[in-house]
C-alpha cells in the first residue's frame, strides 16, 4: 500500500445552532494515498463539503466547532495549527476547487491579480514578472487559448467552463501536493464537465497530485477515482477501492445508490430510487442513521453498527454480515 | 466613455429646464412678494421697483425674459440685496461653503470608510460595536449640538482655534467637522454593510482557500465592492455639503451660500431663489455623473459603452 499523504481520523464537526447541535460530520476517517484520487460520495447535506472545509480551516467558528479527531498531513495535525500556520498551508500545499465557478472568482479583480496572489501571498520574494509568467503558464496548462489576452480580463468575460479552468489554474500557481475538488463539475453542462475532468486527470498524472474529489455523480467516481468513501448523515458508510465498491458493495445504502443509476440495459424500467428523505441532521435516529430508509432493516439497527473489515482496503459500517 | 459623458451632460439640459420652470412658477405661487415689507412702500416707488425688475409685465413675459437671461449665463439682479447680482452672491459665498463642505466631505470619507472597514473586519465583536456605537451617536446628534460642543472644547477650553468667524485659515476646521460628522456616521455604516455583504460571498472563501492574508482580503477583495454603497450616497452628500448648511453657517458665523439660500426663500427674493436652486441642481446632477463614472471604475461589470 502506498504511503498516505493526508490522513483524517475520527473527525467530528458540529454546528451549534438555535435549533440544537447539528452533527454535520461525526466520526469520519479516511486517507488519501500519494498520487491517487479518493472520491467522497453522498447526498446533499451528508457532510462532504463540511468535512473538507474542516480540513482547510475554512469553517466559520462559531457556529461550527471541530469537536475531535485529527488530520495528519506531512507530519503535522492540521486541526492543531493556528489560523496563521494553516493559512501558509492553504493554497500552497493543499489547493481547493469549488462547486460554482460563477461565484467563486472575485468579479472586481482581474484574472491576473487573482492568479498571481495565489503565489505571491505565500512567497513574497517572487517578483511580479515571475508570478505573471507563472500565471500565463498555468492558464496554458488548463487549456485556455490566448492567455496573454485573457489574463487581463475580468471573470464576467469568461464562460462557466472557462472560469472553472481558471480556478484549476489558480491551484497550480503553487505546487500543491493535494487538491480538494468540491463538486467541480456540478454547475457545468455535460460536455464541459468532461473537459474539466480531463484536465484534472491529466494534471494528476503529470504532476503526481493527490486528489479528493467530492461528487454525487457515480459516473465521475467510476471514471476518476482509485478509492471511494460513501457518506451518509455525516458518517462514513462504506469505503474501498472503486472495484470493491462497484462490484462488491456491502452496505445497503451503497447498493441502493448503485441501483439508482439509470442503465441502458433496462431502458424501459422505472428508475429505482431510495425511499424517504435524508434524516434531520439535528435529530438523527439512534444507531444506524440509514435504518429508517433501509430495505433490510433489523431490530439491532437501533444500536450503533460495527465497522466490518471486508478486505484490507474495504470497510463497511453495518450490522449485516453478508452483502445480499 | 467620453461619448457617454457628453451624452449625460447634454441630458442635463432638459432636467435643468424642468427644474427652472417648476421653481419659477412655484415660488411665484407662494404668498407675498419680494417688496412686501413691514414698512409700507409708497405706490410710486413700488411702481418703479416693479418696472425695474420687470414685475409689471405678464407672468409668461417674465418667464421668457428670465430664460433669455439664463441663456446668457446671467442669473439676474437680486431683488433684496441692492446693487448685487445673483451671480456675484453665488461666486462670493460658494467658495466659502465649498471649503467647509470639501474639508467636511474629506473628513467624513476618511473617518467613515476607516471606521466601516475596522468594524467589518471583526463583525459582532467589540471592534464592531464601538465604531458602530459612535456612528449611532453621530447620526443622532444634530449639528447645533455638535457645533457648540466642539466650540466649547477646542475654542474655549483648549483655545486652539477661534470660536467663530471667517478670518484665519483654521476657521474652516470646526465647521467642517460639525458638518461632516453625520456624514461620517453614514459612510461608516454603508461601508460596513457593503463589506459584510461581500464577505459572505463564495469568492472570499476562494481567497481564504488560496491562503491570502486576512487584511489583504479586506483591502484587495472586499474594499472595491464594499465601497459601492458609499459611492452611491456620495453624490447627494457631496452636493448637500458643498452648498453649505444654514445651521453650521449660523453657529460659526460664516458667510456661506447656505444662509443666502434660506434667506432668499423667506424674502421671496425670486432671482436669488432661482439662482440657488439652479446651482444646487447643477451640482447634484454633476455629482451623480461623477458617481456613475466612479461606479464603472470600481466595478468592471458596469460599462457605459
Amino acid at each position: 500500500m502506498i504511503e498516505p499523504i493526508l490522513t483524517v481520523d475520527n473527525l467530528k464537526t458540529y454546528f451549534y445552532t438555535r435549533s440544537g447541535i447539528i452533527k454535520a460530520v461525526d466520526g469520519l476517517s479516511f486517507s488519501v494515498a500519494k498520487g491517487k484520487t479518493l472520491s467522497i460520495v453522498g447526498e446533499s447535506g451528508s457532510g462532504k463539503s463540511v468535512a473538507m472545509m474542516s480540513i482547510m480551516g475554512l469553517l466559520p467558528q462559531p457556529p461550527a466547532k471541530i469537536e475531535g479527531g485529527s488530520v495528519q498531513f506531512q507530519g503535522q495535525d492540521l486541526l492543531k495549527l493556528t489560523q496563521t500556520e494553516l493559512r501558509t498551508l492553504r493554497g500552497r500545499k493543499i489547493g481547493m476547487i469549488f462547486q460554482d465557478p460563477m461565484t467563486s472568482l472575485n468579479p472586481y479583480l482581474k484574472i491576473s491579480t487573482q492568479l498571481m496572489e495565489a503565489l505571491t501571498e505565500h512567497d513574497r520574494s517572487v517578483s511580479k514578472q515571475t508570478a505573471y509568467e507563472r500565471a500565463l503558464w498555468t492558464l496554458e496548462q488548463v487549456g485556455i487559448s490566448d492567455p496573454i489576452q485573457r489574463i487581463n480580463q475580468y471573470p464576467h468575460q469568461f464562460s462557466g467552463g472557462m472560469r472553472q479552468r481558471v480556478m484549476i489554474a489558480m491551484t497550480l500557481m503553487t505546487d500543491p501536493e493535494v487538491i480538494i475538488a468540491d463538486e467541480p463539475t456540478t454547475a457545468l453542462d455535460v460536455t464541459i464537465q468532461a473537459q474539466i475532468l480531463d484536465i484534472l486527470r491529466n494534471l494528476q498524472v503529470k504532476r503526481g497530485l493527490s486528489m479528493i474529489l467530492i461528487t454525487h455523480d457515480l459516473g465521475i467516481v467510476a471514471g476518476m477515482s482509485d478509492e471511494v468513501l460513501v457518506m451518509y448523515a455525516g458518517r462514513p458508510v462504506e469505503q474501498g477501492t472503486v472495484e470493491e465498491l462497484f462490484y462488491h458493495p456491502h452496505h445497503p445504502y451503497t447498493q441502493a445508490l448503485l441501483r439508482s443509476i439509470p442503465s441502458v440495459m433496462h431502458e424501459n424500467q422505472e428508475l429505482y430510487s431510495i425511499k424517504g428523505l435524508p434524516p434531520d441532521p439535528a435529530n438523527l435516529p439512534p444507531g444506524c442513521p440509514f435504518a429508517p430508509r433501509c430495505e433490510r432493516v433489523m431490530p439491532i439497527c437501533s444500536q450503533i453498527p460495527p465497522v466490518r473489515t471486508l478486505s484490507p482496503t474495504h470497510t463497511s459500517v453495518c450490522h449485516l454480515e453478508t452483502p445480499s | 466613455m467620453l461619448l457617454y459623458i457628453c451624452k449625460r451632460i447634454l441630458g442635463m439640459i432638459p432636467v435643468l429646464w424642468v427644474i427652472v420652470t417648476l421653481t419659477f412658477f412655484l415660488i411665484r405661487l407662494a404668498p407675498g412678494g419680494p417688496f412686501d415689507q413691514e414698512k409700507h412702500i409708497p405706490p410710486e416707488i413700488l411702481e418703479n421697483l416693479e418696472a425695474k425688475y420687470h414685475m409689471n409685465e405678464p407672468l409668461y413675459m417674465q418667464y421668457v425674459h428670465y430664460l433669455g437671461m439664463l441663456a446668457r449665463g446671467d442669473l439676474g439682479p437680486s431683488f433684496r440685496y441692492e446693487n448685487r447680482t445673483v451671480n456675484e452672491i453665488i461666486f462670493e459665498t460658494f467658495p466659502v461653503s465649498a471649503q467647509v463642505g470639501g474639508l467636511g466631505l474629506l473628513y467624513a470619507l476618511v473617518i467613515g470608510v476607516c471606521a466601516g472597514l475596522f468594524a467589518a473586519s471583526r463583525p459582532n465583536t467589540f471592534r464592531d460595536y464601538i465604531p458602530m456605537f459612535f456612528s449611532l451617536i453621530g447620526t443622532c446628534l444634530p449639528s447645533f449640538v455638535i457645533g457648540p460642543l466642539l466650540m466649547l472644547l477646542f475654542a474655549v477650553k483648549l483655545q486652539w482655534v477661534s470660536v467663530s468667524g471667517w478670518e484665519k485659515p483654521t476657521d474652516v476646521i470646526l465647521p467642517a467637522i460639525t458638518l461632516g460628522t453625520m456624514y461620517a456616521a453614514y459612510f461608516a455604516r454603508l461601508t460596513r454593510g457593503g463589506i459584510l455583504d461581500l464577505i459572505r460571498q463564495d469568492f472570499i472563501r476562494t481567497a481564504h482557500a488560496k491562503g491570502v492574508r486576512g487584511w489583504v482580503i479586506m483591502l484587495r477583495h472586499t474594499l472595491k465592492g464594499g465601497l459601492l454603497p458609499s459611492v452611491s450616497f456620495l453624490g447627494p452628500a457631496a452636493a448637500a455639503m458643498l452648498t453649505g448648511s444654514l445651521v453650521v453657517e449660523t453657529i460659526f458665523n460664516i458667510p456661506g451660500l447656505g444662509r443666502f439660500f434660506v434667506q432668499s426663500a423667506l424674502n421671496r427674493d425670486y432671482t436669488l431663489v432661482m439662482g440657488c436652486v439652479l446651482f444646487v441642481a447643477v451640482l447634484i446632477v454633476l455629482m451623480n455623473l461623477l458617481v456613475d463614472i466612479a461606479y464603472a471604475l470600481l466595478d468592471p461589470r458596469v460599462s457605459y459603452e
